[in-house]
This record gives structure tokens, sequence and C-alpha cells, in this order.
């Protein structure tokens, strides 16, 4: 279990985000606004005979056609810092914390296709290790602090972001880059299409129709730091700040959660967030739109939340899956909106499911202060949940 | 806060011409036969056993576990991109299911029947003594207890593996699953975590250093493959340490090679303190230092 306890106060200083919906806070906040949803069709001939529909960044969000992957966590890295007005002593002081399931698969590929042009016998991966992109990152800003990678699928960047917060919280770093990151990359689209688990029209979130889920890219940073910054366009008026979080291992299947150990890992980032389940204003749901995973979340939630179950909502009709990424960019997304004054609708829920018996947001909610609990869950039974407040 | 070695296990596997076949390990081991796992999941099964068996009491569910690897399920994913991109071939569900770095503790929880916080986290010069700090941070309640793992394999051809890690063509390789229990209890430990330094120079390491006293008798130097002979001798003169602890020629290089210096260490010697130093590409230091009780 983790917890700020009585250690400092951890605010997230800045936020940067490049995906499917902009390449900004405003741009992303504004699209959820208008309820934007634009997957576009990739072709996997391997696995299905239609092109598979995924949230790509196009090119009019981000030009990058090679080295998609370090060209957008430069892209996203420095508009956090630029926002987090970090100083050069501060940076001294920066910790790095990577979350992401492919890593750079996508960029090793890329690699790969090209050198079979030429070689049929070309080695596959020409490099390797996990621990590059958040070495990459270190080197290239010259941070002073640790890095860290974390690998533990779906739950990846919110492990980072949780990790991280209790460093900084407890002193170990004055200041830390937590970044998500999944870029498009055929391993991770064809291995989902393989297991069955991808919708062949939307993601729809705790929806009586839902069908699967639909994969996409994102990378995005956020600044940790024990003090608010004052100039900073993302923590300005009411600045978010860490309260709790907790990750749990259901061992009890590798693919899909059970509703009473996410209830656990709920009740836990509740305790070490010092707080009862009546103290949450809102949810941002891991809602993958899958079968199992959707009905297991709403009976946990039910089980939390057994006097009132606040608003609660899923960003990855917006998004997409973005897979090991999506704990700092849903988060993103997220506080982004909140900044806007309104938490986003789940633009694709249509009909309740009567064996959920609950549903989420249909409408923009208004929201301006207050603690908010974001839950992750990945392969490998990796749960995660965290909580945020601005109160 | 002091953080204590209850039981550790070291394992190596020189690299051959093949993957070592342990399906019948894990089997004797655990009792039980594992379909459709890796290999790479059969090193990290047959390592945590290994270590709970030397465990004073059973494991509690509520024990934590820390994962590392440098290079992780590094053998199938080369296999999937092949086959993804060579032989036009889907990967099939398992294989894909398994290659997330993950996989491997959760086999090692569901099996220890624990209910607790499992992380999976990567570095890319000091795999092992990053999870040690990060180890820490789950060792802050009275009684709390953290299983650390660091696990590498081979992906073959060895001449291919040796490329992707930048390696001279001769270097010797081998695999290795090597785990300590940790916790914050003194009762029933077998060695002490003294402490961990990261440091962007070899100054910076040395002053953190010289805070720490040894008996000169009691003291042990072991130093990892990013240190020449020469600096290592430079660094028994700095910290006037004259006895060294050589695991390197046993152990052959893996990205988790230093988690068996320390188990090894743990394993073979008592009333001795190990201060094991490695440099990386990025002329990084780290330190670890060892008390065995």
């Amino acid at each position: 279990m983790f917890g700020s306890g009585e250690n400092q106060k951890v605010y997230i200083r800045g936020a940067g985000i490049l995906c499917t919906l902009g390449a900004s806070q405003q741009q992303v906040a504004l699209a959820c606004q208008n309820g934007t949803i634009a997957p576009q069709r990739i072709p996997a001939p391997q696995v299905c005979d239609t092109p598979i529909k995924y949230y790509r960044i196009g090119e009019h969000i981000h030009p990058a056609r090679t080295r998609r992957l370090f060209e957008f966590m430069n892209y996203a890295v420095e508009q956090a810092m630029t926002d987090a007005n970090l100083s050069t002593e501060e940076l001294a002081r920066t910790a790095v914390f990577c979350g992401s399931t492919a890593c750079d698969i996508s960029d090793l590929e890329e690699h790969y296709a090209a050198a079979l042009t030429q070689d049929p016998n070309a080695m596959a991966l020409y490099r390797s290790g996990f621990g590059i992109l958040a070495g990459y990152v270190r080197d290239k800003y010259r941070l002073g602090g640790e890095e860290y990678s974390f690998n533990t699928a779906c739950s990846s960047s919110a492990n980072a972001f949780v990790t991280a917060a209790q460093m900084v919280s407890s002193g170990d770093c004055d200041h830390a880059l937590v970044l998500g990151v999944e870029v498009l990359n055929q391993m991770s689209l064809q291995g989902f299409a393989a297991m069955m688990l991808l919708s062949q029209d939307d993601i729809r979130p705790f929806d009586a129709g839902r069908n699967g889920t639909l994969l996409g890219e994102a990378v995005a940073c956020v600044v940790l730091s024990g003090k608010p910054a004052q100039d900073s366009a993302f923590c300005r008026d009411q600045p978010f700040y860490f309260l709790g979080g907790a990750n749990l291992c259901d061992t009890k299947s590798i693919t899909s959660s059970n509703a009473d150990v996410i209830a656990q890992v709920m009740q836990r980032a509740l305790h070490s967030a010092g707080l009862k389940a009546g103290d949450i204003d809102a949810i941002k749901a891991h809602g993958t739109g899958t079968e199992n995973n959707d009905a297991a979340e709403a009976h946990a939630m039910q089980q939390v939340f057994t006097q009132h179950l606040p608003p609660f909502t899923s960003l990855k009709p917006y998004l997409g899956h973005t897979l090991g990424a999506c704990g700092v960019v849903e988060m993103s997304v997220l506080l982004a909106t909140i900044q806007q004054g309104f938490i986003p609708k789940t633009p694709t829920f249509a009909a309740l499911d009567p064996q959920l018996g609950i549903e989420p947001l249909r409408d923009h909610g208004e929201f301006r202060q207050g603690n908010i609990m974001l839950n992750y869950f990945g392969f490998g039974g990796n749960n995660t949940s965290l909580i945020l407040s601005n109160r | 806060m002091s953080i204590y070695i209850y039981a550790s296990s070291g394992n190596v596997w020189p690299a051959e011409s093949q993957a070592p076949e342990l399906k019948d390990l894990v089997k004797s081991l655990w009792g039980k036969s594992y379909r459709r796992i890796n290999h790479f999941i059969e090193l990290t099964l047959v390592g945590a056993r290994r270590c709970v068996d030397r465990t004073p009491n059973p494991i509690a569910a509520h024990c934590s576990l820390v994962f590392t690897t440098g290079q992780g399920n590094i053998s199938q994913v080369a296999n999937l991109t092949r086959q993804i991109y060579k032989d036009h071939q889907p990967p099939m569900p398992f294989a894909f299911m398994h290659i997330t770095n993950n996989m491997a503790p959760f086999y090692v929880a569901q099996a220890l029947g624990l209910s607790s916080s499992n992380l999976t986290i990567a570095h890319r010069s000091f795999p092992f003594e990053t999870a040690l700090n990060v180890a820490t941070l789950q060792l802050q309640a009275p009684g709390s207890q953290c299983l650390v793992g660091a696990v590498d394999e081979c992906a073959y051809p060895l001449e291919e593996h040796r490329q992707r890690l930048g390696l001279a063509p001769d270097t010797p390789l081998a695999e290795g699953s090597h785990w300590l229990l940790l916790g914050s209890d003194p009762q029933q430990a077998v060695a002490q975590l003294e402490f961990s330094y990261f440091c962007d120079a070899r100054q910076a390491l040395s002053a953190q250093l010289a805070r720490h006293e040894w008996k000169s008798e009691e003291a042990v130097l072991s130093c990892g493959f990013g240190v020449t002979a020469q600096e290592q001798q430079w660094w028994q003169e700095q910290l006037n340490i004259h006895r060294g602890y050589e695991y390197r020629q046993q152990a052959a290089y893996h990205d988790t090679v230093t988690a068996y210096a320390v188990t090894s260490f743990i394993e073979t010697h008592s009333k001795h303190t190990l201060i094991h130093i490695d440099k990386s590409k990025q002329q990084r230091y780290c330190a670890v230092g060892i008390k065995v009780l």
C-alpha cells in the first residue's frame, strides 16, 4: 500500500499531452467538450480481413512520420517542462518515471521493417532493454534524479505515477517527470486482435451492447513537485495534488480482473488517502468496453460506494485504450477538462446493462473542485487505484 | 528505516548452444506442471521457489513483490517480431499475453498465494539496484515484507543477443534468476541492506561511501562488469578495502548480474560487509552495501 502519509504534499505542477484529441491541454479539453471520437482504420491483414479501428495521432496533430515514438515523447515532455517552469537547479533534482507496455517496440518494428527490405535475414530488434525510454528522457533533458521504468501492462504509468508521488512525498527526489507512453505498433495491435478483444465498431464502456475495446496511441507527461508552480497554466487556480493510491495483484486470472479484488484496491486507495467512500466526488473508471472487465469494475464500484455512487466516466471512447500510457494520459485529459469546469460524459454510452445496473455520465458533468478516484487495471491482474484532489 | 534480508537465492545458467530446459525443474520445485508458459517465466519460477524454500517462516500473503529485468522476455519478443514482419503470421494469443514482463511475477504471486502489490520495473543499467530502491518504499509499515526478483534470459542466436546488448563478440553470457526476501524486522534476518547510492561521477560516489566506516578485515569489495580492473584497484585503495569478491567469471554477463553478486555473497559469507560498485555505459555509478549477519 502506498500513501503520502505525513510526508509533504505532492502537487501536479505541469502537464503535456499528445493524443488523438490534440496536442495541448486546451485542445484536448475542447475536443472532449465537442464529443470528438475519431479512430482511423489501420490495415492488419494477418489478423483481420478489414482494417482495424485505431486511435492514431494524425499528422495534423503532429507531423512526425518516422521515429514517432521519440518525437512524441520530446513533444509531451517539453510541453510539461515548460508548463511546470522547472529551473535548471530544479531539473538537477528531478527524477523520471516512465510507464509503457510496448516500450520502444514501435521504433524497433520500424527499423526491422526497413532492414528486411535490404536483407531478408536482418536481425529482429537491433537493440533491447526495457529501461530505454526513461534513460532517453533523463539524458536528453539532463535530469539529475534517477530513472525508473514500469512495465505492468495497462497500469504501467499509473504505477509510475504512484511511485513517483511517494518518492517526492518522502523526499527521495524533489521533482518527478512521470510519462505514459504508447505508440502504434503491430505487436500490440495484432496481439489484441488475436485475443479477440477488439471491437468491430466503437468502444462502449458499461453499455449493454459493449463488444470490445479499441487501441490508441498517446504520450503524456506530468510534473510532480512538492510545491505548485504559481505561473503554471495547469495548476494556476486550484492545483491538484496526490492524496493516495494502491496497487494489488489479482492472481485469479491473467486477463480479467475480479470484482472483489478491484473493490479491495479502491478501498486501499481510500485508506491511504485518509478518505471514506463518501468523500469521493467523481470517478474516472478504467472502462475498457470489454464484457468481463466492465462488469467486474461496475460490481466493484457498487461494493465500495454502497451509499452513493459518484458520477463516473470512461475516457476510452475519446482516446482508445492507450494501454500502459493510459494512467498518465487519462489523468491529463481529465484534469484538462476539469480546468474547463467539467468531467466528460462517456460519449458512446446508450443503453443501461441490467446486469450492471449503473451508468456512466450521459452528459458532461459540472466539476471544479473535489476528490477524484482514478482506476486502472492491467493484464497479469495488476490493479491500481489512485486519488487526486484540488479541494 | 533498516531493511533486513531473510532469504536469498542466486541462480545462473551459463549460456550454451540453446536455452536450458527447465520444464521438469519447475515441476519438481512447484509440484505442478505449467502449460504454455515461456522460458522467462520458467526462470522466474525456479529462482523464486528456491528463495522461498529458504525463508525462516512461510511468506505472508501481504508480502509485496518487486520484480526487475534488463531485457525481459527478449526471446519471445524477438520471435513474435520475426513472426509478424518476416513470416506475416499473427501472434498466438498465449504467446502475446505472456510477453508483458509482469506476467512472470504474476505466476509467482499466484503460486505463493500472495494478495499484495506487484510491481515490475526496469532500468537500462542498474535494474537490481533500482528494484531495491522501489522495494524500500514497500516496507514502510511495521511487519511488512517484500520479495525482490531479478531475472534475465538470453535470446538465441547468442551473437545477435550480444549485438543487441552492445557487448563484445566473445563476452560470456548467462541467464539468471536471483531473489531476496526483505523486511523491516531484524528477527531471523541473515543480512542487512546498508545502502544503495546512484551517482553521476566517481568522486560523488566516493564521497557518499566515505561517510561509512567498515572494519578493514570485514569489508569485501566486488565490482560489476562496467568497472575495469584498473578502476577496481582505484576503489580498493580509495576505500581501503583489501579483500575482493570475484563472481563475474562464474556468473557471466546478464543485466541483473549484480543480484547474483549479492545473493551468492550472502550464501557464502558471514559477518562480512559487501560493497558492490558498478558503472554504466553512461559513466554513472551505483553502489550497494550488504552486511551479512
